[in-house]
């Protein structure tokens, strides 16, 4: 079978790296012309969701400047949306957390999941899309083998703390340990601060990713909560350093070529 | 946990008149300051030892710094400047002639317990022959939810630190600062 040259393209949208990579495409396929109209897509979602550009339809919103009738299909789509996840979440994920209209925290997960879809419906079967650490792969990696992905270690950069392998999976964590980056909890309007970092994975990027958002802000309730998930899968690290994990995330142990991988035992301490 | 647990072993053999625990690489530290004490003495002393009799006073094992990166302070210090009047004290009024500090810990069994905000770790130490015999603990969670609800579902396991063959990182990263740690990742799994 002929196939087309893997193609890597990493570009900075909405406040974030997007990277999409694709390999083994057939070679009918124009694979660099649909990765150039998943990044069109992701730049029009930025200019449409952005909290941050006055003229963006959420920020016109925000100030009352439309009527709900003159909302656009994507808005109404993950306004829709988001209020499902408020509700399947008991109110934890909340695109009003912070007082002002911000879809964000849907957005990034559903524009990933809809650009992955469009790439499988144009014959790109493998692969891979992050969005800031916001994950979607399908079919297999350059080395044939289901996309391994690196949870990253809470302390430790450079670090991962898990790989999650899967031909057709979604992989969205959340977390406090980034300078700046906080999850607030809707019903206090504080910052939450038990666990510091929370993978979901599962089919679908945006749920997965309001999952792992809601159970920062749930606290310690959020490790009995994400327990109870259907369908969705869940790694957890609280801020004080204890891991956990459902029994059924698709990790992988970590070896390199038959070898055990470097297995260093990291907590906070050997941080920076 | 496992981390506590070095913490406050370090207060209960400080306590006992060892050396300094080593303590290190502690994700947390106990915001209480732990105290040993010793709840069974040796042959000897066993009959007349009280229960509530405090070998080492309070010896707080560790300092944290509010983001969690705790450095560890050596137990001993504190544990071997409150021993002496700690000593004269417990020692019981018909006791023998006391004998030279002997270089290991007194044999005895301690109890030490360790708060700190989701609950008290607490270790039971006994030494014998001036050697640790036997190390117990238990922990008291304060949050129920925390490990009856999860625990049995969510499988807790100890955090790894690991360079692995991967495609791609998730985590919170927003920052392109962030962006290039984790390529970072990504490039060392692939060299």
């Amino acid at each position: 079978m002929s196939v087309a040259e893997a193609v890597h393209r990493v570009e900075m949208l909405m406040g974030t790296a997007i990277a999409v990579d694709v390999a083994h495409a057939p070679s009918d396929v124009d694979v660099r012309a649909s990765v150039a109209k998943a990044f069109a897509w992701f730049d029009a979602v930025d200019r449409r969701f952005s909290t941050y550009k006055p003229d963006s339809e959420v920020c016109r919103i925000d100030r009352g400047e439309l009527r709900p009738e003159d909302f656009s299909d994507d808005m109404r789509t993950v306004l829709d949306a988001s209020e499902q996840m408020r509700v399947r979440t008991g109110g934890y994920f909340d695109v009003y957390a912070n007082r002002h209209l911000d879809p964000s925290g849907y957005v990034k997960g559903w524009s990933v999941q809809v650009a992955s879809d469009r790439l499988l419906a144009a014959g790109i079967v493998n692969h891979c899309i992050n969005a800031g650490g916001d994950v979607r792969v399908r079919g297999v990696s350059d080395d044939g083998e289901p996309w391994r992905v690196g949870i990253r270690h809470p302390w430790q950069p450079d670090k991962v703390a898990w790989v999650v392998a899967g031909s057709d999976l979604a992989v969205a964590t959340s977390g406090t340990y980034e300078r700046g980056l906080h999850v607030i909890d809707p019903f206090t309007g504080q910052p939450a601060s038990f666990l510091r970092s929370v993978t979901v994975t599962g089919p679908d990027l945006a749920v997965a990713d309001a999952y792992a958002t809601a159970a920062v802000a749930m606290g310690d309730r959020g490790l009995s909560w994400l327990a109870a998930l259907d369908g969705y899968e869940s790694a957890a690290v609280t801020e004080r350093g204890d891991a956990f994990r459902s029994d059924r995330l698709p990790a992988v142990s970590v070896t390199r070529d038959g070898e055990p991988a470097s297995s260093l035992r990291g907590g906070p301490g050997q941080a920076e | 946990m496992r981390r506590a647990t070095a913490a406050i072993l370090g207060t209960v053999t400080g306590a006992g008149l060892l050396v300094g625990a080593k303590v290190g690489n502690m994700p947390f530290a106990p915001s209480g300051a732990a105290t040993a004490t010793l709840v069974a003495g040796p042959r000897g002393e066993t009959g007349t030892a009280s229960p509530d009799e405090s070998m080492g006073g309070s010896a707080s094992a560790v300092s944290a710094s509010p983001r969690g990166h705790a450095s560890a302070k050596p137990a001993a210090p504190a544990a071997h400047a409150s021993a002496p009047s700690t000593k004269s004290t417990s020692k019981p009024p018909a006791a023998p002639t006391p004998k030279p500090t002997p270089a290991g810990p007194r044999d005895g069994t301690y109890k030490a317990s360790s708060s700190e905000r989701y609950g008290t770790l607490t270790l039971t130490v006994s030494i014998s022959g001036h050697r640790i015999m036997a190390i117990t603990d238990a922990y008291d969670s304060r949050s129920p939810e925390y490990c009856t609800k999860a625990c049995p579902t969510l499988r807790s396991e100890a955090l790894a630190a690991q360079s692995a063959k991967i495609a791609t990182v998730s985590g919170a990263t927003y920052t392109s600062d962030a962006y290039k740690a984790a390529l970072s990742a990504v490039l060392k799994s692939a060299g």
